[in-house]
């Protein structure tokens, strides 16, 4: 592991600034604070930021302008915080160079993670070599011929069949497959009524390589029609 | 003439525009239109006086037949007339008298021995009147045969009818009639030619002064526009009347004196009459021209302001009538109408009695227009009935026509259409107010989390902290515990608000129902086995497509699913059902109560039913309501079913066909 990761909060909050810092109050990390958008750009550009957690509503300069700023000085990965919660602002963020988005009030358990997912992908994996039989989508690598799944690094434990529905959807990302065209590619049997034993399936999956399972970031839910694997980033 | 006009109009437009004077024309000129007046009396006089010698020329053959034909002809007159006196002078026996007579005149008659045979100098002559020395041809030039009378004298050898034979001294020596009428039958046939082409010429200047006259009428130098001549203020017909009476008169006056010898008294008279009328004719169509360019020219008339004045009369009365019926009461007034069409019919009826046959025909034109009026009638009252059921159905948007309505048809129609512009005003004002609902929802859930943030964050830190005192840490898990729900209940706010004003934006795609509901169950399969839940879907055999939103389909499934999880008896039995019929497709949710359900079904789906009634710690009931919104964004229907304690509902959509 890397010895410490610089991380800037900014938020005009002060309290959920403080809030943040108990929350990722971890040796790995050394904590930067920013009250507005300006500071934040001030601190990205003066000090050897890692990653930045910024929110959106702030005075002097908001976090979409910061965002901006931010990407013509660095490739620093950014989590925005906002309490705007529409599908519109979410996809502001990311369209202006934003990595992740978690929406107010959020989980601290699923902040850290989200933290910690973006600091690998950033500083470790970023550079990763590909090897044969390993399938990668984002933060999930599969090993083929070790039969063995990590995400963000961290080894995951899966029963058979889900490990099977993994590597079929890895294989074919972005492709949607429905409930019925999966069971037959599993079971290699026509599911007769059955085809909720894969929803059952994926939903297990989802729980365990997902940080939020009802917010996916890999394995997505297209309802109505099946399930697919995002497209590697 | 087309084209100088339109130039001529042109300069008084330019005129009266540009300069304010307008530029002077001929025809503006008092003068001269006074020398073209009397162009045209001249004219008038010069045309009607070749025209008659033409006329009178064309008569006598003038134009065809040679002089020498012409004057043989002329002569047989003045031939008879000489024989008369001749032949009466022979018949007393005065024959030196008869001679005499013949020396004054420029005419000798012989009475031929043979009946058709002429011979000059001939002994068989039996009598001559001119002495035989004198050079022979001199009266050959012109003679004219006629039929001498019967001669009684018994010593003459002429007795019986005689073939006598005019001659004529082709000079004329003798003062005599004849001479003077073949005088003027000599110039008239010298002239024949210059007459024809005098009256061309009238002709052609009498049209160029009448219609420079009528032009120019009416135009004054100096003067814009048009000006009104001295009679123009007088009643159009009036003038014409007068007009029309003076000539009446004037050619009565010209009849009666027909009886009489023309004196040169009389034909003065007749000609300064004829001519003063002509030109007050003239005037008078001068005027009639003014009146035109004025425009309106019926207007100051008698007839139109007799016309006029009756129909306002007319429309006088129609209007107060009008108004005292709008005032009887509409039973009065069929009443009324009925009586005066069974009038109409009696009268018929009674016509028809006494044998006016033809009576059938106008009773029969009455029926007809009853029926065209009850047919328009029953178009006007199909338009109201169609307006009324529009607005009942809920188009506040639709108007009625109310073109070709009258009286209390209109009222009612205008009526129904203020009732719509009311609704829609309502309508608009009630989603105006929603919208800024939304708004301001959205706006204050988003200052509230931010707060809310930092409560739930705190609470977690409390409990997180090692404490030796229990009550610390269980006043922390309620504060936990309600800052989540606090969360939750913002969140349903915001999406029961957006999806109840529709400002919720809806992608619709082919969804397949069975596949959304397997992937639903699934979501929820170990949730309720936790529970001791056991769930049964059923109709899952084949494919049914719905056009839907899937991530609101999902939420409709997850909101209901949801309330099953939370409120339904646990170990107990959920059931799925789907099915398709008659083009929708139903998806029934069924399970049994934990709670006793004591609200109805119709409160369960309205945001924030639960009231008072039945409140539990979980959920805050915006999830039936969230859920109902969603499915009727989607062209679906939410029904909610309470029977005992099983619960039901019942959503459907219509199946996308392929």
């Amino acid at each position: 592991m890397h010895d410490l990761y610089n991380i800037l909060i900014c938020d005009d909050e002060k309290d959920i600034v403080n809030a943040l810092k108990i929350y990722l109050n971890d040796s790995n990390y050394k904590l930067y604070t920013a009250y507005n958008g300006l500071q934040a750009v001030e601190l990205v550009r003066n000090e050897d930021i890692h990653l930045v957690l910024m929110d959106i509503m702030m005075p002097e300069m908001d976090g979409i302008e910061a965002m901006v700023k931010i990407r013509e000085i660095s490739n620093v990965p950014v989590i925005l915080l906002t309490a705007k919660s529409e599908d519109s602002d979410k996809i502001l963020g990311l369209t202006v160079g934003a990595d992740d988005y978690i929406t107010k009030p959020f989980n601290p358990i699923e902040v850290s993670a989200r933290v910690k997912s973006q600091l690998r992908r950033y500083m470790l994996l970023g550079s990763g070599i590909m090897q044969d039989g390993v399938l990668k989508c984002g933060a999930i690598e599969l090993d083929d011929r070790q039969k063995k799944v990590t995400v963000d690094g961290e080894e995951i434990s899966l029963t058979p069949t889900e490990y099977d529905i993994l590597k079929l959807l890895m294989q074919n990302q972005g492709q949607v497959f429905s409930p019925k065209q999966i069971y037959v590619k599993i079971w290699n049997d026509q599911p007769y009524g059955s085809e909720n034993t894969v929803a059952v399936h994926i939903r297990h999956l989802r729980e365990k390589v997902e940080i939020n399972p009802a917010e996916p970031r890999y394995l997505k839910v297209v309802w109505g029609q099946g399930y697919k694997m995002e497209k590697g980033r | 003439m087309e084209e100088k006009e339109t130039l001529y109009e042109e300069a008084v437009d330019a005129g009266s525009s540009v300069n304010k004077k307008p530029k002077s024309t001929l025809g503006g000129s008092a003068f001269v239109k006074f020398l073209v007046f009397i162009l045209l009396i001249v004219t008038v006089v010069t045309g009607s006086a070749s025209f008659v010698a033409s006329f009178y020329a064309a008569d006598k053959d003038m134009y065809t037949t040679s002089y020498h034909d012409l004057l043989c002809r002329e002569l047989g007159e003045d031939a008879d007339m000489i024989m008369d006196v001749v032949s009466s002078f022979l018949n007393r026996g005065e024959y030196d008298s008869a001679v005499a007579y013949l020396r004054t005149i420029n005419a000798e008659v012989a009475i031929l021995a043979e009946e058709d045979k002429y011979v000059p100098n001939d002994s068989r002559f039996l009598w001559q009147s001119y002495d035989k020395t004198a050079p022979t041809g001199f009266y050959s030039t012109i003679y004219i045969d006629r039929v001498a009378l019967w001669v009684h004298d018994p010593a003459m050898p002429m007795s019986g009818y005689k073939l006598a034979r005019v001659f004529f001294d082709p000079e004329f020596v003798q003062n005599d009639s004849t001479r003077e009428h073949i005088y003027y039958f000599r110039l008239l046939y010298e002239y024949r030619y210059v007459s024809l082409a005098v009256l061309a010429v009238s002709i052609v200047l009498f049209l160029f002064s009448f219609i420079f006259l009528l032009r120019s009428a009416g135009h004054r130098n100096g003067r814009a526009g048009i000006v009104p001549s001295l009679v123009t203020g007088l009643p159009f017909d009036v003038v014409t009347c007068g007009l029309i009476v003076g000539w009446i008169a004037c050619i009565a006056v010209i009849d009666e004196l027909d009886h009489m010898l023309y004196g040169v008294a009389e034909m003065a008279l007749i000609i300064a009459a004829l001519l003063g009328f002509g030109i007050l004719s003239m005037l008078y169509l001068m005027d009639l021209a003014i009146r035109i360019k004025l425009g309106k020219w019926w207007r100051n008339t008698l007839i139109y302001k007799f016309c006029k004045w009756l129909s306002d009369r007319t429309k006088a009365i129609i209007g107060s009538a009008a108004e005292m019926a709008k005032n009887l009461p509409d039973l009065l007034i069929v009443i009324g109408l009925l009586a005066i069409v069974a009038l109409v019919e009696l009268f018929c009826i009674m016509a028809i009695e006494s044998g006016m046959e033809f009576m059938y025909a106008f009773w029969m034109v009455v029926k007809l227009v009853e029926l065209l009026e009850v047919m328009y009638l029953v178009r006007l009252w199909s338009r109201l009935k169609k307006g009324a059921k529009e607005l009942a159905s809920g188009n506040e948007n639709y108007r009625i026509d109310t073109n070709g309505m009258y009286l209390d048809i209109k009222a009612h129609a205008q009526h129904l259409n203020s009732i719509g512009a009311g609704i829609t005003k309502a309508v608009e004002a009630r989603m105006k107010s929603e919208r800024m609902k939304t708004e301001l929802i959205t706006n204050v859930s988003h200052d509230i989390k931010t707060p809310l943030t930092s409560i739930i964050n705190y609470a977690d830190l409390i409990n997180q902290e090692p404490t030796d005192n229990p009550k610390i840490t269980e006043y922390a898990e309620v504060l936990e515990r309600q800052s989540k729900r606090m969360k939750k209940l913002l969140e349903d706010l915001l999406e029961a608000s957006k999806a109840t004003t529709g400002t919720l934006e809806i992608e619709k795609v082919p969804c397949e129902v069975d596949v959304l509901l397997v992937q639903a169950v699934g979501e929820y399969q170990q949730r309720m086995e936790e529970k001791g839940l056991d769930l049964h879907v059923n109709g899952l055999t084949e494919s049914v497509k719905v056009l839907g939103d899937g991530r609101r389909l999902w939420r409709i499934f997850d909101n209901l699913l949801n309330n099953i999880y939370k409120y339904a008896q646990e170990n107990s039995r959920v059931y799925l059902n789907l099915e398709k019929k008659d083009g929708q497709v139903f998806i029934t949710f069924r399970n049994m109560s934990k709670y006793m359900l004591e609200t109805s079904a119709e409160e369960l789906a309205e945001r924030f039913a639960r009231g008072d009634k039945s409140r539990h710690e979980e959920g805050n009931g915006l999830g039936l309501s969230i859920a109902k919104n969603l499915t009727e964004l989607q062209n679906g229907t939410f029904d909610i079913v309470l029977d005992g304690d099983l619960f039901k509902v019942v959503v459907s959509f219509p199946v996308l066909n392929e």
